[in-house]
């Protein structure tokens, strides 16, 4: 009896966690969800996004994939006044676990907050505010994941804090930075600078970057963002290296490369209007040198020198002048540009394939604002190409 | 390092449990509004409604009442990372303080958020948005993404501030009444 007693308190926190229900007030609380509740500094949330995927048309035969593509729990601890801890843990295709956030805040006063750990590196939109419900469409936006690579985090420290007398947010951090080289190459005009996160996972550093982020919020229905980030990529080859080692310290500084990253952003709602613009524009320097020194089988490698994306988004809620409807219905379409290989170094021949145009369109209900039912169809293709690539996207997303 | 550590002791008072009531910004607001000279504050008691985490206070000129001001601490969160439970106590939740102004009838003439200690959903200290608030008396509606336009990303602080102003507006109007 004892036993079976403890195995439903155990599961009525689990429950109760996984519900978020950090605020249960029935009086026939148990023991063990009085103890959760009366822990006043304690938040739990989440979010999820459940995708099914199904690329159509062409000549051949191809499966749908259906995915647990995230899930997230948070959690929040607030010590004192001033000193808050957040945590994002993220189960990502159900068998990769990440820690996704894990800073820790100390508030001064509403213009400077200290900020420090593993952080979302403030660049655009989709980075910072990545929970599904928040954005059109199943998927995040493609820029948000070939040129911006979310959700993009290192560990760093340094300052946030909201200037309201003139509407400013700004951010700023010194963070660790991309790996370029860990035994390989870890950046390519493929993959852009994607496969170069470390995640705070056991991540080396030599030269610190500047991540800087600054929101201008004053007019209505109005919020306009720059981004900035500056710095050198890391590598593993400067380990132990002999200070006065002058060709193993050449070697090591093939292996990486400077980048300058900004992004600049608007987005705009009146009623059931909503519009939305992300532009972002990456300068690499040293590739010459990173692509000969990571070339594979006599090929160089192909980073590009620049690389560019942008999209611009017209939502609107079909339900916003029907008062007695409270759910709402988004309707919404998708331009998008990109390319990888914008200006390419000597001897590297642009790749046209890494120059994708899209068009997502969808539609998305959300019952409730934590809670969207999403479907849409995207059209893709390289621009010089004639026919387009087709994925049909479902979904569901939740975030409590 | 040394000056963030001078400026934390200088403002360490500023940041409490307790809602503190900014006389000296509410002093400003009202000479901007030209609304008397020489005004008094004076905190209204005896008001019939739980008033743990505001604080309502009657202004007073030569001529007499001529508004008055409704300081409130506000549950935010991040983003929407818990319920939104208007009614659970605020020390669970990050918050926000802020203040509104009438004129001796209830019309809002001034909102204004002067503190906030909320990791996200900074958009609701948007003057743009908050003067939507403006000319606001109880005799109107105010919903949240119909006569307030929403803000996704400060969904849980910008729909409290809203439900909190009609609040307010009932509780001055109670005043006016009696």
């Amino acid at each position: 009896m004892k036993a079976i007693s403890r195995l439903f308190i155990v599961l009525t926190i689990v429950s109760c966690s996984l519900l978020g229900v950090s605020q249960v007030t029935s009086p026939n609380m148990n023991s063990a969800t009085k103890m959760m509740s009366s822990d006043k500094n304690l938040t739990i949330g989440g979010y999820g996004q459940l995708d099914y995927n199904q690329p159509f048309g062409g000549n051949s035969i191809q499966n749908g994939t259906l995915d647990v593509h995230r899930m997230v729990l948070l959690f929040g601890y607030r010590f004192n006044d001033r000193l808050n801890f957040v945590t994002e843990i993220e189960l990502e295709h159900v068998v990769e676990i990440y820690v996704e956030q894990a800073f820790l805040n100390y508030s001064i006063n509403t213009y400077v907050q200290v900020r420090g750990g593993l952080m979302l590196v403030p660049m655009g939109i989709i980075n910072e505010y990545h929970e599904p419900t928040t954005f059109n469409g199943v998927e995040r936006p493609l820029i948000d994941k070939y040129i911006a690579p979310t959700t993009w985090r290192e560990l760093g420290i340094g300052f946030t804090g909201t200037i309201p007398e003139v509407s400013v947010k700004y951010q700023a951090y010194i963070m660790n930075g991309f790996s370029s080289y860990n035994g390989g190459a870890q950046l390519s005009g493929k993959n852009g600078m994607r496969k170069g996160r470390q995640k705070g996972a056991e991540s080396y550093i030599r030269t610190p970057v500047f991540a800087g982020r600054v929101e201008y919020f004053g007019i209505l229905g109005l919020n306009v963002g720059f981004s900035t980030y500056l710095g050198k990529t890391q590598s593993t080859l400067f380990k132990n290296v002999d200070k006065v080692d002058n060709p193993a310290i050449a070697m090591a500084d093939s292996s990486i490369v400077n980048m300058s990253m900004f992004g600049l952003d608007v987005q705009y709602s009146k009623r059931g209007l909503q519009l939305r613009g992300q532009a972002y524009y990456t300068k690499l320097s040293n590739t010459l040198q990173y692509n000969y020194f990571t070339s594979s089988d006599d090929a160089l490698n192909d980073l590009g020198n620049s690389m560019y994306g942008y999209y611009i988004e017209a939502g609107y809620n079909v339900f916003q002048e029907f008062t007695k409807i409270k759910s709402e219905l988004i309707t919404f379409v998708r331009y998008t540009a990109y390319d990888t290989q914008n200006t390419v170094s000597d001897g590297v021949t642009k790749n046209p394939d890494y120059n994708i145009h899209a068009i997502t369109t969808g539609i998305g209900w959300k019952p409730i604002s934590a809670v969207a039912v999403k479907a849409d169809f995207q059209f893709k293709k390289p621009q010089a190409a004639s026919t387009y690539d087709k994925v049909f996207n479902a979904g569901i997303a939740i975030w409590f | 390092m040394a000056i963030i550590a001078i400026w934390w002791v200088l403002t360490g008072a500023s940041i409490s449990g307790e809602l503190r009531v900014p006389t000296t910004k509410i002093e400003k607001s009202i000479k901007k509004l030209k609304i008397g000279d020489n005004v008094i504050m004076k905190s209204v008691i005896g008001i019939s409604a739980d008033m743990s985490q505001s604080e309502i206070f009657e202004l007073q000129s030569e001529a007499g009442i001529i508004g008055y001001v409704y300081v409130s601490r506000l549950n935010s969160c991040r983003a929407e990372g818990c319920s939104a439970d208007p009614t659970a106590k605020v020390d669970n939740y990050e918050y926000f303080d802020y203040y509104l102004i009438t004129d001796q009838s209830g019309k809002v003439l001034n909102v204004k958020v002067y503190n906030y200690q909320a990791t996200h959903g900074h958009q609701v200290m948007s003057r743009g948005w908050l003067k939507q608030f403006v000319g606001y008396n109880s005799s109107q509606e105010l919903n949240y993404g119909q006569d307030i336009q929403a803000i996704s990303g400060a969904t849980i602080s910008a729909r409290a501030i809203t439900n909190d102003v009609v609040r307010a507006e009932e509780l001055i109007i109670g005043i006016i009444n009696n």
